[in-house]
């Protein structure tokens, strides 16, 4: 059996789950802390843009439609900010993470505009930090119970990194362009989703679209398959961590690519997220002494 | 674990995870008509997990879609306000205000789209393949096409109503209100643009200038007039 999979049924999964979790809360809040910025632009509600007919959507109508108030936009932005800082500070209970999850579900579906695949992507794992919460806030009295609830949201945590995968390779092997080699090279002439540099770059030597296209289809068909290996997951998670660099650097998609090397954390065995939490803990104790204080 | 409550609980968790997990996978694939309990399923996916990573694939998006803003405090001249911000990114990964070129991308996109689909409709028009860009299209995909069409009146009173065009308005207003400290007396003229990409076929023969060579559609809704591109 792989590794990983053997150690997840095996050892206590608190560590990592509580690592993805709080990373989680951190990417969020830096991400709506930015939105601070542009709250004239926080107007929308994506009502349109989804199942118009459905009656999840026509539940909350009223609430999407509370969104378009700019007074109310604010109190929901500053309310989610005080949530996620409540979050860092102490272990969040039920209540306050529910009351959480509704402020972030109105600011991102008011805010869709302004969101990217990433600010999609922490959201559903915010959804999924639920599980975390349940284990971790005193709801389960056994121990057994709350591993349960870690084990769920890292479950969760990982299928939605290889459903992306798994639905990127499956789409781009029905594209022309992905097929040929040349996706890249009109891409980066998407003036939004290009570095100037690299737009300069791929221009002069259009060849290197072939090299930078190909390497993509494989590393995503490979992941989901290569992450549980014990000799391959390294190697796997460093060359998904250059991918996301790549595209971070060359396409300006920061707050998805961070995203993605943040949820690469799901994989990490109890072992590998004992360390960083030690680690984490010797930089934080090294930066404020006051740290220790709290830690303890 | 100590008591059967808990048990039920762990199990009812598991059972949520199985749920989710099954009805990502099926619902995903499943047409946006579908009836009935897929119809639930679809809802339950699109509405709480909607998932929005496809921009690149099948088909990435290749065509920039802009605005030129020409704000009424500064007669003359036209701003593209994304671009302002964009040309930042050359030096800093992420410049100030770079969320809000994805609006401007959003809405121009829409409302281009609903152009395209007004246009056909209203004037009855049938989009006609660009010649410049027909050898842009050998062995390549159809998104690199230009079908061109001339937008008639109807059509630009019909689009003014549409909740793209109305949101576009808002976001020029809001860049020109913060652009010159002042709120604006009346709306931005606006004009829609489309830079398409230099195809691949021209600069493997050497044809590419020295200035970048881009197809631009324009639409002035100020003057009502302008061709229209997918």
């Amino acid at each position: 059996m792989p590794e990983l999979i053997a150690s997840f049924f095996k050892k206590d999964q608190r560590n990592v789950a509580a690592i993805v979790f709080y990373a989680t809360i951190i990417l969020i809040f830096c991400q709506k802390a930015s939105f601070l910025a542009d709250r004239h632009f926080l107007y929308e509600t994506m009502n349109d843009l989804i199942t118009s007919d459905s009656s999840f959507t026509q539940a909350f109508t009223f609430l999407f439609a509370m969104t378009k108030n700019e007074a109310i936009r604010t109190f929901l932005l500053a309310g989610e900010l005080l949530l996620l800082i409540r979050c860092l500070l102490r272990t969040p209970d039920l209540v306050s993470y529910a009351s959480l999850l509704i402020f972030s579900n109105l600011t991102y579906r008011g805010s869709y505009y302004l969101q990217d695949g990433g600010s999609n992507l922490s959201h559903i794992i915010q959804l999924y930090g639920m599980f975390f919460v349940v284990g971790a806030s005193g709801f389960f009295k056994s121990e057994k119970a709350r591993e349960h609830a870690f084990r769920c949201m890292l479950v969760l945590v990982r299928f939605q990194i290889i459903f992306l995968y798994a639905e990127a390779v499956f789409s781009k092997s029905q594209g022309i362009l992905w097929r040929s080699g040349d996706a890249l090279f009109y891409i980066l002439q998407n003036d939004y989703f290009s570095n100037p540099l690299a737009k300069q770059i791929i221009m002069a030597y259009p060849w290197l679209s072939k090299i930078g296209t190909y390497p993509v289809f494989v590393f995503q068909f490979l992941f989901p398959l290569l992450v549980w290996s014990k000799k391959l997951r390294r190697p796997i998670l460093v060359a998904g961590i250059a991918f996301h660099l790549g595209i971070a650097l060359a396409m300006n998609l920061w707050l998805f690519s961070a995203s993605m090397i943040i949820f690469y954390l799901s994989f990490l065995t109890p072992e590998e997220a004992e360390d960083f939490k030690i680690k984490v803990s010797g930089w934080m104790a090294r930066l404020s002494p006051k740290w220790k204080k709290i830690e303890g | 674990m100590k008591s059967n409550r808990e048990r039920y609980l762990v199990f009812a968790l598991y059972a949520a995870v199985v749920f989710h997990i099954v009805a990502t996978v099926v619902t995903y694939s499943l047409p946006d008509d579908s009836k009935g309990l897929l119809a639930l399923g679809k809802a339950y996916t699109s509405d709480i997990f909607f998932q929005k990573w496809n921009f690149f694939a099948p088909s990435p998006g290749v065509i920039t879609d802009k605005i030129w803003i020409q704000c009424h405090h500064q007669e003359d001249r036209w701003i593209d306000p994304a671009d302002e911000i964009l040309k930042h990114s050359y030096y800093s990964p992420l410049p100030s205000g770079y969320r809000r070129t994805y609006a401007i991308r959003e809405l121009s996109t829409r409302v281009h789209k609903s152009l395209k689909a007004i246009t056909s409709e209203i004037c009855n028009q049938q989009a006609k393949p660009s010649e410049e860009f027909t050898y842009a299209n050998q062995g390549h995909n159809v998104d690199l096409t230009a079908d061109e069409m001339t937008i008639c009146k109807e059509a630009f009173e019909r689009i003014k109503k549409t909740k793209a065009y109305i949101d576009l308005v808002k976001v020029s207003r809001e860049i020109c209100d913060e652009r010159f400290a002042a709120p604006s007396i009346s709306n931005p003229s606006i004009i829609l643009s489309q830079k398409h990409p230099f195809p691949l076929s021209a600069v493997a023969d050497g044809r590419l200038p020295e200035k970048a060579y881009y197809k631009m559609s324009v639409v002035d809704f100020e003057k009502g007039e302008g061709s229209c591109q997918n």
